[in-house]
């Protein structure tokens, strides 16, 4: 289901009679299919509202992206997932379980890693992880089994000051693994990565529902990350999701686009430029829109053909991926009440 | 709760924390004994002691319990670790209270590391120089039940009698005291460290609350001034002695719950 969110603000009190009778009919549900629900969430710092009525409906067993810019509300909403921030407004269930009447209980279930990973310097990769390791009661040969999973045990028993920052992402994610929680939840774990260690990360991230049936949440502001890893995607802007709904329907939203350098721009646009296509110059290339993604190959093809038949060199010929700033005037644009606090 | 003192107990494991444990009784111990084997003798033995639990009462136990309750609450504040710690299906309220039983426990030890320190020191200076031997004043009981006038100021307001005859009970029985009486200002210490990134102010607060206390002690309100408390149990004012570890103790074990309360609900930014 595509879903932009419109700007029909409901009567406070109706809007949240509604939530809390939808809230109690699946609390009573049998199996229960959601991992992450959110209703109406709201934090606010100082006069801004950093988190402002989000409704997250998280499958389970989806890599679900949460994406944003900078400042967009991913890391504070994680936190109030986490139960670090109390809500101003709104309720939080992680697979059912109500977390502020019984947060304990929901947060079983909860693996984190952190935007920054925090590790105790002064001590061992191991010694760190045993910490949490006895706080969640778990079974000493489970530091053996995270720390392989994560390929950190050549270097388990050095100080974590000594740890690269790719080390510390991954010491991170071992201890978000420790007792195989049903939910992991990530907040931009690709953070001041490169490229290998980006792609590590995102590759392992993606072999984690089939391997270990967790659900994963995972924050970025990268819309190719996203678009590489999740199932499912919400776009959190100034605190209000934007969209929500399977990572298909996104793609369905912004058409692809080619990317041709020429030699003869000003004949090619007027070559491709007929119809309703839309055909722009951009730093020295022609971006040129497809209508759907489907035959998008076969469109580029044949473009490449026309181009060359008219004689024009093609030197350069690519399927433009699309930024998160692109998507968001798309987004923003169609409903320009949310660019607004 | 043992998983969640086990676990402070690691974090530990080299950092400064043991450093300043024995460093704070050591230095107590080793200027008494500087005093006495220069020969400034404190010639008994109750009076040597005491005026060592004097020092640690008044100065070395706040100014450790500052140092110490800082350094356990930046042990998460540097790494910011507080958020995966509250982050854990764990009651919020037993991560502080680890850590202020963990406060606890080393201040215990470091009292009676103090009072076995002193008396190694008393010790150490009459078997270097026997001139400098401090005396056990119990075999002169009977002597100076006939010579001591009991208005005699010398010991301020303690019993005289009581001293002579049964020093040693009342040395550990005011050790003690002076420990149970600690409670409110660690707990205050505590809150504050934890509360505060900035470890300058839970630092401030320590060092302005001892500051202040050496001049409290002439105030009507003394006893009420959380780091005089400790102080205030050894007796020299004998009236304000069952207030001072009430209040420090009871007051202790209040603002430690009020504490923990406030921490379970702090926003973790
Ligand atoms: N502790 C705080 N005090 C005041 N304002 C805050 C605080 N934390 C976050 N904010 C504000 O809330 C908004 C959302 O911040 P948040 O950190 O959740 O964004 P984010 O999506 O995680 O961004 P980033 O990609 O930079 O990590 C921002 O406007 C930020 O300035
Ligand atoms: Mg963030």
């Amino acid at each position: 289901m595509f879903s932009v969110i419109t700007g029909g603000e409901q009567p406070e009190d109706n809007e949240k009679e509604a939530r809390g009778a939808r809230f109690m009919l699946r609390e009573g549900r049998g199996p229960m299919t959601i991992a992450i629900e959110t209703e109406g969430l709201k934090k606010r710092f100082r006069g801004v509202n950093a988190v402002d009525g989000v409704d997250l409906s998280v499958p389970q067993g989806a890599i679900f992206g949460f994406l944003g810019p900078n400042g967009a509300g991913k890391t504070t909403t994680i936190r109030l997932l986490l139960g670090l921030l109390t809500p101003n407004r709104g309720r939080i269930a992680l697979f059912g379980e109500d977390l502020r009447r019984n947060r304990i209980a929901a947060l079983k279930s909860v693996g984190v890693a952190f935007e920054t990973p925090a590790h105790y310097e002064h001590l061992t990769g191991r010694e760190n992880l045993d910490i949490t390791r006895r706080l969640l009661k778990l079974d000493k040969s489970e530091i053996d089994r995270v720390l392989a999973t994560v390929e950190l045990s050549h270097v388990a028993d050095r100080h974590v000051r000594k740890y690269s920052l790719g080390m510390r992402h991954r010491l991170g994610l071992a201890r978000a693994l420790l007792g195989n929680p049903k939910l992991l939840i990530f907040d931009e774990p690709t953070n001041g990565l490169d490229p290998v260690g980006i792609r590590e990360m995102r590759d392992f991230i993606k072999t984690l529902p089939d391997r270990t049936g967790a659900t994963v949440f995972v924050s970025s502001h990268h819309l190719a990350e996203i678009e590489q890893m999740a199932s499912h995607v919400a776009v959190i802007h100034l605190g209000k999701i934007v969209f929500q709904g399977a990572m298909d329907e996104l793609r369905g939203l912004h058409a692809p686009r080619l990317e041709v350098g020429c030699s003869d721009e000003a004949q090619a646009t007027a070559l491709l430029g007929g119809g309703a296509r839309k055909v722009e110059s951009r730093n020295g290339r022609l971006i040129v829109e497809l209508p759907t993604a489907e035959g998008a190959k076969a469109r580029a093809a044949s473009i490449n053909r026309r181009l060359n038949d008219a004689g024009i060199d093609v030197h350069h010929l690519a399927l433009a991926p699309w930024t998160l700033e692109e998507l968001f005037l798309q987004l923003v644009g169609a409903n320009p009440h949310l660019g607004q606090k | 709760m043992l998983a969640s003192i086990r676990v402070e107990l690691i974090k530990l494991k080299r950092s400064k924390i043991m450093l300043v444990a024995l460093a704070g009784p050591a230095l107590v111990a080793l200027l008494f004994f500087s005093l006495q084997a220069s020969g400034a003798n404190l010639r008994a033995w109750p009076l040597y002691l005491f005026a060592g639990m004097t020092a640690w009462a008044t100065f070395m136990l706040p100014l450790t319990a500052t140092i110490i309750a800082t350094l356990l609450a930046q042990l998460e504040h540097g790494p910011k670790t507080w958020a995966h710690l509250l982050a854990l299906p764990v009651p919020k309220w037993r991560v502080f209270a680890a850590k202020a039983i963990v406060a606890l426990g080393l201040i215990a030890a470091m009292s009676l590391l103090t009072g076995a320190l002193l008396a190694f020191g008393g010790w150490l200076a009459g078997a270097l120089n026997p001139e400098n031997k401090l005396l056990d004043p119990a075999p002169f009981a009977a002597l100076a039940e006939t010579m001591v006038d009991p208005d005699d100021q010398a010991f301020g307001d303690l019993d005289v009698m009581l001293m002579v005859k049964e020093w040693r009970r009342v040395v550990a029985e005011r050790l003690a005291y002076v420990y149970l009486s600690s409670f409110l200002l660690i707990a205050v210490q505590l809150w504050a460290a934890f509360r505060f990134r900035n470890f300058l102010i839970p630092m401030a607060l320590g060092v302005g609350g001892g500051f202040f206390a050496i001049f409290a002690q002439a105030s009507a309100y003394g006893v009420y001034f959380p780091w005089l408390m400790p102080f205030n149990t050894l007796g020299f004012m004998p009236e304000n002695v069952e207030k001072a570890l009430a209040y420090g103790l009871v007051g202790g074990i209040g603002m430690g719950l009020l504490m923990f309360v406030d921490m379970s609900r702090m926003q973790i930014k």
